[in-house]
């Protein structure tokens, strides 16, 4: 009788406790799908941006632009918001800069060639090196396009924040959300120049990276055709 | 961690903040961008303020039925000293401005002296929670009107939780004290307790409904008072505004008590010397501190509405324009006078800046105020408009 007591308090605990965990689940997964949309999306705008930006000349910006830059600044609060929610419930997805996925910044395999790799082994590791640095190569652009969607949202955050900080000044007490505002402000420019740097680090790496495949590479496939030229 | 501060440079910046405006042109400097901004370390900026000034007033400055218009047109020096320091990361931060300002301070006649202190400081305890601690110190002196002298302190310590959904909940506690050296019946203290519901509403707006109560200090007859403040902003990159309502009403309203005093209470009749004595045929000086920023000073009263405006946009690269506005209602204000029954008070505030960046370091800047102030009947009608122009060099 004890036992069904115990099994039966077990499971009204239990229940509840993982079906709450399912449902935070749920919760960031549709967190990360809409931000890595978003996040493409502000890639195509940025990239459209940038293009604009090389067209223009003086210090006014065409309408065109100016349309897209509104544009951005609206998906750039979508992000903010995004990402500010999806840390609250998974503090994991900090260490991965908006838009782009654990696989982005994953460090290629370190291939290293022994002095009797011969013959079919030779060959595995050149595929294997082959198949990184094509890894290598579309990390190195998904790390392009996600600073480029930074560098552009640093630029949107840093006129927000000046914004925000002339008004908590001009309006002193008499509006206290304008405090607030501008606290909000400095705390993700801040983590968006982390994420910035994070990128630029972990591009740094690659480039050693892909550098030291490209070697490997080089001496694997002179390897093997050193061998091709003295079997019979 | 680094301190970016070097005396020198400091000093000679520091020389002298010229001004020749009321000090709530003071506020219209922009911050440094990188006092904008996080930073690794602590950063100071002086930085030189020249203005000058024209005031026009005009209005009613004798009380009752024998009240005659008068005008009065100005043009005031100033002499000014002023600093800003903060720092900032991913969990915290700390910002504060001290400004002393003296007008007139070669007219012994006219002489007057403000110095404003700023603080605040917040810091994130986990994801969840945050603590902000505010602290803000006004203190004027007129050598010539000593009984207008005033002491403002006011500290604020609020405490926040943030929902999974975004959604925060903000408890605030403040205390606020308005001390006249020369006048002590007229000292005002005030507590006040207030919870919050913020959120953000997406693409840069947030909103913020804020129930509060707070308590007068015994000298007031209408102690304690209930109200409310809604207030929105949306911030974007080209500029922002922000709206606030706020209302609050007595609890209990006493009114003015009449005839004579119960058998056995010991009044304390308030002499009407120790009230500052304005001669007839001149305006009360515009006081040195911001009327759009005095809402800590305002006298309970039985109820009391109140509507703010803020809006700032980006012209091009270099022109930023500021609107402020304010509406206010104070129904049976409690007047300066014992005794004396209540009044209603109205007024209301319009002030329009611009400000051109002229280079990194040099900006001009243009302000036009207007003000109207009716229905209190030390003043019972006083228009007053006002044009700055400035120079800000960092």
């Amino acid at each position: 009788m004890r036992r069904v007591l115990v099994l039966a308090l077990l499971a009204l605990v239990a229940g509840p406790a993982s079906a709450a965990g399912s449902e935070r689940d749920r919760q960031i997964e549709a967190l990360r799908a809409e931000r890595d949309a978003r996040a493409q999306q502000a890639s195509r705008l940025a990239d459209e941006i940038a293009r604009l930006k090389a067209a223009t000349r003086g210090p006014r910006a065409g309408g065109e632009l100016e349309q897209r830059l509104r544009a951005f600044d609206r998906l750039a609060h979508r992000l903010d918001e995004l990402e500010r929610r999806l840390a609250r419930l998974d503090a994991d997805s900090r260490l991965v800069p908006g838009g782009l996925t654990e696989a982005d910044v994953r460090p290629l395999l370190d291939v290293d060639l022994g002095p009797a790799d011969v013959g079919s082994v030779l060959d595995a590791k050149i595929a294997l090196l082959q198949a990184e640095r094509a890894r290598g190569t579309t990390q190195s652009e998904r790390l392009e396009a996600a600073l480029r969607v930074l560098t552009l949202r640093l630029e949107t955050k840093e006129r927000q924040a000046r914004e925000a900080e002339t008004a908590r000044r001009d309006a002193g007490t008499a509006l206290p959300l304008l405090r607030r505002q501008a606290d909000e402000s400095k705390i993700e420019l801040h983590e968006l120049q982390s994420a910035r740097a994070l990128v630029q680090r972990r591009q740094g790496e690659l480039a050693r990276e892909l550098a030291t495949i490209e070697q490997r590479l080089a001496e694997a496939e002179r390897r093997r055709a050193g061998a091709g030229s003295t079997s019979p | 961690m680094t301190t970016v501060f070097a005396p020198g440079r400091f000093a000679s910046l520091l020389i002298a903040l010229l001004s020749c405006a009321p000090p709530w042109a003071w506020s219209q400097t922009e911050p440094a961008a990188d006092l904008a901004g996080p930073s690794d370390g602590w950063r100071w900026r002086p930085s030189l303020f020249v203005l000058g000034a024209y005031e026009y007033d005009r209005g009613h400055t004798a009380l009752g039925a024998g009240s005659s218009p008068a005008s009065s047109s100005d043009l005031r020096p100033a002499l000014a000293l002023g600093l800003e320091a903060g720092r900032s990361g991913s969990r915290g931060g700390f910002q504060g401005e001290v400004s002393l300002l003296g007008r007139d301070p070669f007219d012994s006649d006219a002489r007057a002296i403000l110095f404003d202190g700023r603080a605040h400081a917040f810091r994130s305890l986990g994801s969840r929670w945050r603590v902000e601690l505010d602290e803000a110190l006004r203190v004027e002196r007129r050598e010539a009107l000593p009984r207008a002298d005033f002491d403002r302190q006011q500290a604020q310590a609020t405490l926040e939780y943030r929902g999974a959904s975004g959604r925060a909940y903000r408890l605030l506690l403040s205390d606020r004290r308005l001390s006249l050296p020369h006048t002590p019946a007229l000292n005002v203290t005030q507590q006040a307790l207030s919870l919050g519901v913020w959120t953000g509403t997406g693409g840069g707006m947030s909103v913020e409904a804020r129930p509060f109560f707070r308590r007068f200090g015994e000298s007031a007859r209408d102690r304690n008072q209930l109200g409310a403040a809604f207030e929105a902003t949306h911030v974007h990159a080209q500029g922002l505004l922000a709206l606030r309502y706020h209302f609050s009403a007595a609890l209990g309203h006493r009114p003015t008590p009449t005839g004579p005093p119960a058998p056995g209470r010991v009044v304390t009749p308030l002499a009407a010397a120790a009230l500052p004595e304005l001669p007839p045929e001149v305006l009360p000086d515009a006081p040195l501190a911001d009327p759009l920023d005095d809402d800590a000073e305002s006298w309970p009263a039985r109820q009391e509405h109140q509507v703010s405006f803020y809006g700032s946009r980006t012209l091009g690269q270099r022109l930023r324009l500021t609107l402020r506005a304010q509406v206010r209602w104070l129904k049976e204000r409690e007047p300066l006078l014992k005794g004396l029954p209540g009044f209603d008070d109205r007024r209301w505030h319009l002030r329009a800046t611009l400000r051109w960046r002229m280079s990194g370091h040099t900006s001009l800047v243009a302000q036009a105020a207007y003000a109207s102030e009716r229905g209190n009947p030390a003043v019972p009608e006083l228009v007053r408009s006002q044009v700055f122009f400035g120079v800000q060099l960092r």
